[in-house]
């Protein structure tokens, strides 16, 4: 189990993260908020590469600093932006970061094969990356982060670059893994998560705000999800007093879908979605990492 | 790209050594010399040799002697010979130098009044308080060396003429000094480039967070150590090789360093202690295998914490530039003039004067060995305290 307890990064006068506390045990997590919150902190601090002003963070009850390589073994991650050796081949990377893992050679020829197989590489693998595309870097990316097998998986916005059946079948993927293992997959794209995570933890304004599961979420928005169809020109007005989550056109009128505390007559109440309750939540904030 | 800078180097080296190279057969005539009678040069052998230089003035068809003749000599009648009558004469007049100067050298070097050199660095670099007591105390040490060298007749050995041929500061002052200066350069580039590596191709973030995670920056020092040790035997041997070929060495590598022939300037080279060519020239290319290591691993612990190769070397080339410079602008304080010549980069740019008690301020006993010793402590230091720094720091994109 990893436990975070009471960490809060500060640099400076900046607070980065204040006072989180987690658990993680075998699942899929959607760590959701918008960039510039502070999910990449908090995965970095997981990762080790930073580490916290204030707190502790622990695996298997022992803190994950202390444990340093052995704590690493059981990690695989994915940075939201990573680097990589223009002139190396998927495989010839692959070899690189097995050793640095420290993977036996033999072993390693044999998962590298099958993590490029899980990544629809296999017949690219002893391509130069250089003349890759940004999905199939990123499915590298991917490859790397499951190549040692690890316990704890986390993936800061794995899904960049990815097209929508590339996106399903990682989903598709990770649901797999997760059975056996800690899956925290950092995203502000509510899609990705919305349907494998067994909890999404949601950070405003530096703290945790939720951590639950999806249904749980959703209802604290219930009763206060609405559509209802205004004419274009009321739109301005409407959106100045209600949070618009979504607006579509139909039949020559706008169909508004909103939050408000109160419904009113017209009003069609509907099941707010993980999407709906991101946007209420950080309406205010700006999605500008 | 380092490969490509190491083959210029070697080119390089290679065109210089060609372009400046001393005449092979007036050098082999040393290598003759000391075959026939011995590296040390004795009144003996030395007699032997003024009859073999007289009975080749015979040969010549002189009938007063080797001296009259070649005082005789014009370039008229020189130039009227054939080219193996002017090589006769040529070889004669060398074989009559090497013989002048070894009769000289008692003489020479019963004129050299260690006291005044003393007197003359003090005022040169207006010593005064602790620095002059210093010298003094160094010139006291110094005369104890002489006078033992002096009692050993240890300039009675035989050794390329210091004038004209200069071939110490051939060897030691040009060409080692550009091996050293050429290897301080891949040294340096190589660690930066290898140190900031992962951090250049953005993949330090996937590095720092596997197993081996931070724990590379160690491995990379060693790779660092490595790389420079492996291109600076290249470079060394690849410079060296073309040199011995253009200049025979055979019979010298036993003669003392401190021959009084390798009398090049105005002063005698005083070597602390009566050492063969060969251990000068071992003992140069350890030293300055050292400071190479040394530059490394200062290279390695300023690259671990600035991460941007560029910056980098071009910090260091500065920084061991001023080192070089910094010395000459302490004319203010004596003390700190002097602290100041315990400076890895004047022992590695100055390998001609290398255990020379008459190199100015760089000629103290023990001065190369103390000068590394704190170099090294130095750099150990750096490169823990920057590792050190580098385990707690926060690595961002």
């Amino acid at each position: 189990m990893l436990v975070i307890e009471n960490v809060t990064k500060q640099y400076g006068d900046f607070i980065a993260l204040r006072n989180i506390s987690l658990s993680l045990e075998n699942g899929v997590y959607g760590l959701l908020a918008p960039n510039g919150a502070g999910k990449s902190t908090l995965i970095k601090m997981l990762a080790t590469l930073i580490t916290p002003t204030a707190g502790t963070i622990t695996y298997n009850g022992r803190d994950i600093i202390t444990l340093g390589e052995e704590y690493r073994e059981k990690l695989g991650y994915l940075p939201q932006h990573f680097g990589y050796y223009r002139h190396y081949t998927p495989v010839q990377y692959l070899q690189y970061l097995a050793a640095l893992k420290g993977m036996p050679k033999e072993q390693a020829a044999d998962r590298i094969d099958e993590v490029l197989e899980l990544v629809a590489l296999s017949d690219v693998k002893k391509k130069k990356m250089r003349k890759f595309s940004g999905g199939m870097i990123q499915r590298v990316g991917i490859a790397q982060a499951l190549l040692a097998d690890p316990q704890i998986l986390i993936l800061d916005e794995p899904t960049a670059g990815l097209d929508p059946k590339e996106r399903a079948r990682f989903r598709h993927i990770l649901s797999n893994l997760a059975r056996t293992r800690i899956v925290l997959l950092s995203t502000h794209i509510v899609s990705d998560v919305e349907s494998i995570a067994n909890e999404i933890i949601m950070i405003k304004n530096k703290q945790l705000l939720y951590q639950k599961d999806v249904a749980s979420i959703c209802a604290t928005m219930s009763g206060c999800i609405f559509e209802t169809v205004v004419d274009f020109a009321d739109v301005a007005d409407f959106a100045k007093n209600y949070i618009v989550l979504a607006e579509k056109q139909e039949a020559g009128r706008m169909l508004i879908r909103f939050m408000a505390e109160e419904q009113k007559p017209h009003w069609q109440p509907v099941q707010p979605t993980l999407e709906d309750v991101f946007l209420v939540e950080y309406a205010q904030e700006s999605t500008v990492g | 790209m380092i490969w490509v800078l190491l083959v210029v180097f070697i080119g390089f080296n290679s065109f210089y050594i060609w372009s400046e190279a001393r005449e092979e057969k007036e050098l082999a005539i040393l290598n003759d010399i000391i075959a026939n009678y011995g590296k040390t040069i004795e009144e003996e052998t030395l007699e032997e040799l003024h009859e073999e230089i007289e009975q080749k003035a015979a040969v010549l068809g002189s009938q007063q002697g080797a001296a009259a003749y070649l005082d005789a000599m014009t370039s008229e009648f020189y130039y009227k010979q054939s080219e193996e009558v002017q090589w006769q004469i040529d070889e004669l007049s060398l074989y009559a130098m090497y013989a002048n100067l070894a009769g000289q050298l008692k003489e020479r070097y019963g004129k050299v009044n260690m006291n005044a050199f003393g007197e003359d660095i003090k005022k040169t670099y207006s010593l005064s308080g602790i620095a002059a007591s210093w010298m003094d105390r160094h010139f006291a040490q110094l005369e104890k060396r002489f006078e033992k060298y002096m009692e050993n007749e240890s300039y009675n050995e035989w050794f390329f003429a210091g004038n004209p041929y200069r071939m110490h500061s051939f060897l030691f002052r040009s060409v080692v000094k550009m091996v050293a200066l050429e290897g301080i350069l891949l040294a340096v580039l190589m660690t930066a480039y290898l140190t900031a590596y992962e951090r250049e191709q953005r993949t330090h973030l996937l590095i720092f967070a596997s197993k081996m995670g931070r724990g590379i920056m160690k491995k990379k020092a060693w790779a660092a150590g490595m790389a420079t040790a492996g291109a600076g035997l290249l470079l060394m041997a690849g410079t060296f090789a073309v040199f011995f070929s253009f200049h025979d060495y055979t019979g010298l590598w036993g003669v003392n360093i401190g021959s009084g022939l390798n009398w090049e300037y105005q002063a005698p080279y005083m070597f602390w202690w009566d050492m063969p060519l060969w251990q000068y020239l071992l003992l140069a290319v350890v030293i300055i295998f050292i400071s190479w290591l040394v530059i490394t691993f200062a290279t390695f612990a300023v690259a671990v914490g600035v991460q941007n190769s560029y910056i980098v070397s071009i910090t260091m080339l500065l920084v061991l530039l001023a080192l070089f410079v910094v010395p000459s602008y302490l004319t203010f304080s004596p003390l700190l003039m002097l602290i100041s010549h315990f400076n890895l980069m004047l022992l590695v740019l100055n390998p001609h004067m290398l255990f020379n008690g008459l190199s100015g301020m760089t000629g103290f006993w023990y001065h190369e060995l103390l000068t590394l010793s704190i170099f090294i402590l130095l750099a150990i230091v750096m490169a823990m305290r920057s590792m050190k720094r580098f385990k707690r720091k926060d690595l961002h994109e």
